[in-house]
């Protein structure tokens, strides 16, 4: 017996350790994109870490971030993982893809489906379910050119930042593995994040709302933009999808929408119109109270939706107090919420034919079984269906004033 | 003499096991998004079955034993090569696929065949220590891992989608309750228990280890094949191989807390490791009481080196997976019907 306590003993001296690949051998994939080639093949571009740009190397000094910290390198490949192969030969370190953090495509590509690299995605098991999705108004190739993180050492984390944690919205809130799934055979169709490049002298193309939500404030999808900085990359607006298709690209108001109609609205400041003073907007931190309910009748083709938000008084023209009128700011606000909703629905419907809002998936809930549902086929009837929504919209805080006119 | 707790946790091991691994998908796959409906309802039928038939039991004997008893050493070889049989066709898929998923997930550098001949030498050196150690170290490890399982369920809260369970009967009432009966094999492994009956203290224990075990295994796989259906919409739901890994790479609590596959992944060799060594243990001791053997303990390594064997026959996991498809459906038959027949018998000897 005691002979073979020896065998754990030699076990833990001579197997214990670190095998396989060293972190000093690995070169970490942070982003890809992916366009379209010639062949059936596509371009992908890896964008991988340069750790001694983070920590410094062998310097003193430390690390230079910036601009430095990722390095790109674009490859012809039937499919990423054979672009990966071949970027093993061109690169000293070999291409991990455990902590890469945003896939790109280009709307072009993606015009064209992209389902056989979501397949990829879905499949791979180096991939984390937390990747992110995004669509580049550009080739991803000159997008992830052009992202270049200046406040930011690691590059992960700021894609992680600018695309997930950005509580301004303007994006639509949704995980990698979400969109892989809905875009590989879901019952619903998906969206992503759209990001471009911007055109600094350019003037700007995107129009300024002019009615009630994100009132005087330029509709802006990623590009639009005009910067000043060496960081030239954008994210704002949404890429909608039909199935596997790309079929619109739609700015930060619509992506804030979607972002009440599926309950992942967060703190964004809002600029809401006003009867009283129309020339200013007041602007209100909106957020959601908790998520919408959506009330779907089969027999009367009638979906309703109740949102329930409420804001905090941000801003507000100097003569003019909000706080006289408050219900009726917040009915205003309310109605034009619940307007700029079924404006949305009716968009994905009519004109991109996609269910982004999975009311699909909600209808299953009245059927008993699979068949019988699918022989329904919701997104035919989905076309008749009315939409009627109802936003209960309250302010709770005038931050630290609260002015109230004299009579 | 094994006390109750740990018979308890033994068999409640045995049985969960497979939900840790394809058994959620291979329900999905037939239930689609009603798979929990069927693991219920099948739950529920094991549960009236088995103590239907285990009030039938008086004598403590298991049935290889009572075979001999009834009808002479020619049956008792017949029911001992059959029980030996079910035993190794409930074993090998899972030191199969086990060490196939830790390549695939965890040691991509390494050959399979040397991930299995680590897994083996653990399960013989498992095996060797005995019953009493393997049944204590399971009383010891089973609650450990129910608290990993809660903590699990609790940080997938936020990925639940009520709409994601609907329709309710998903493929349809046939499916998961005529052809979901299939999935009573998830109790096959109770077989375990009857062999374990000359462990157990008196038949009372063995009456009140059936019931509970089918009750927590039950609920157990129901929750899970829940929280499974919650998660990920089918048709994406029937695609993955080890669903609860899946899940548990979903786990993401801001930046401080994601990767919670390690944890999962602790809890899901340790179970295995310990149902193996179990199983090994119980064909050795099949094979030691139909043949009439006097020693248990120098079949460990030859059957331990015959059952990883057997497991490398099929030569990718796809194949092991079709056939582990055929073993799910149909391995329950031969349990249920062993155990309604020699209840049977018991009772008429019992009159007798």
């Amino acid at each position: 017996m005691r002979k073979l306590l020896l065998i754990p003993l030699l076990i833990t001296l001579f197997i214990s350790g670190c095998f396989g690949d060293e972190p000093n051998d690995t070169a970490y994939v942070a982003a890809l994109g992916v366009d379209s080639a010639e062949n059936g093949n596509y371009n992908i571009t890896i964008q991988f870490a340069r750790p001694t740009q983070i920590s410094g190397g062998s310097s003193e000094e430390g690390g230079k971030g910036g601009e430095g910290i990722v390095e790109n390198i674009s490859i012809e490949a039937p499919d990423i993982y054979s672009a990966l192969n071949i970027a093993n030969h061109i690169v000293s370190k070999k291409f991990s893809l455990s902590h890469a953090k945003l896939v790109v495509f280009s709307s072009e590509m993606a015009k064209n489906g992209i389902s056989d690299i979501m397949e990829t995605l879905g499949r791979s098991d180096e991939i984390r379910p937390d990747l992110i999705c995004a669509v580049s108004r550009e080739t991803a190739r000159e997008y992830l050119k052009n992202a270049q993180p200046l406040v930011e050492l690691n590059p992960a984390k700021y894609y992680q930042l600018i695309y997930e944690d950005n509580e301004s919205g303007g994006v639509p809130k949704k995980t990698g593995l979400e969109t892989i799934f809905e875009i590989s055979g879901g019952y619903r169709d998906t969206v992503m994040p759209l990001s471009g490049v911007a055109k600094a002298d350019d003037e700007s193309e995107a129009p300024v709302n002019e009615n009630g939500f994100q009132y005087k404030t330029h509709n802006y999808k990623a590009g639009e933009v005009k910067l000043l900085q060496k960081d030239k990359s954008e994210v704002l607006g949404m890429a909608v999808f039909s199935g596997d298709r790309l079929v619109g690209e739609l700015g930060e108001t619509e992506a804030d929408i979607y972002n009440i109609l599926t309950g992942s609205f967060k703190d964004n400041y809002t600029s809401f119109y006003n009867e009283k003073n129309p020339q200013k907007a007041v602007t209100v931190e909106v957020s959601q109270r908790h998520k919408p309910v959506y009330k779907i009748d089969k027999k009367k083709e009638l979906v309703k939706i109740k949102l329930y938000l409420e804001g905090n008084l941000y801003s507000m023209p100097f003569d003019y107090s909000t706080e006289n009128e408050i219900e009726k700011f917040e009915e205003e606000t309310a109605r034009e919420i619940s307007r700029k909703c079924k404006e949305f629905i009716f968009l994905m419907r009519d004109e991109y034919d996609a269910d982004v809002l999975g009311i699909g998936e909600k209808v299953r809930g009245k059927f008993l079984n699979l068949k019988s549902f699918e022989d329904y086929n919701v997104k035919e009837k989905f076309k008749k269906y009315n939409i009627e929504v109802e936003t209960k919209f309250k302010i709770r805080h005038s931050g630290i004033i609260y002015k109230k006119e004299r009579k | 003499m094994l006390p109750s707790s740990h018979i308890l946790a033994v068999v409640i091991n045995v049985v969960f096991v497979k939900v840790l691994l394809t058994f959620p998908k291979a329900v999905v796959e037939n239930s689609a998004n009603a798979a929990w409906i069927q693991i219920l309802y099948v739950s529920i039928i094991a549960f009236l079955f088995f103590s239907a038939v285990i009030k039938m039991y008086n004598i403590k004997k298991n049935i290889i034993e009572v075979a001999e008893i009834k009808y002479g050493k020619t049956a008792k070889i017949i029911v001992g090569l059959i029980v030996i049989a079910i035993l190794i066709l409930n074993l090998f898929p899972t030191i199969r696929i086990y060490p196939e998923t830790v390549k695939t997930v965890l040691l991509k550098d390494t050959n399979t065949e040397i991930i299995i001949i680590a897994m083996a030498a653990a399960v013989i050196a498992g095996a060797k220590v005995g019953i009493e150690a393997i049944a204590r170290i399971h009383r010891i490890f089973l609650p450990v891992a129910a608290i990993i399982l809660v903590f699990f369920m609790v940080f997938l809260i936020p990925f639940y989608r009520i709409e994601y369970v609907m329709p309710v009967f998903g493929k349809g009432i046939n499916e998961v309750f005529f052809k979901g009966l299939r999935g009573l094999s998830l109790f096959s492994d109770l077989i375990i228990l009857n062999i374990l009956v000359p462990y157990c203290k008196n038949m009372e224990v063995v009456r009140k280890c059936t019931k509970i075990s089918i009750a927590v295994t039950g609920i157990s796989a129901t929750v899970i094949t829940l929280i499974y259906c919650l998660t990920f919409s089918y048709p994406a739901s029937e695609n993955f191989i080890i669903p609860m890994y899946q899940m548990a790479r979903l786990v993401h609590l801001s930046s401080f807390f994601s990767r919670f596959e390690a944890f999962f992944e602790f809890i899901w060799s340790i179970m295995i490791l310990l149902y193996s060594a179990m199983y090994l243990f119980m064909i050795c001791y099949a094979v030691q009481i139909t043949f009439s053997l006097k020693y248990l303990k120098p079949l460990i390594l030859p059957m331990g080196v015959i059952v990883f064997m057997i497991s490398l026959l099929p030569d990718s996991v796809m194949d092991m997976l079709e056939i582990e498809k055929i073993i799910i459906n149909y391995s329950f038959i031969p349990v249920f019907v062993l155990f309604l027949i020699f209840g049977i018998i018991c009772k008429k000897m019992e009159k007798k």
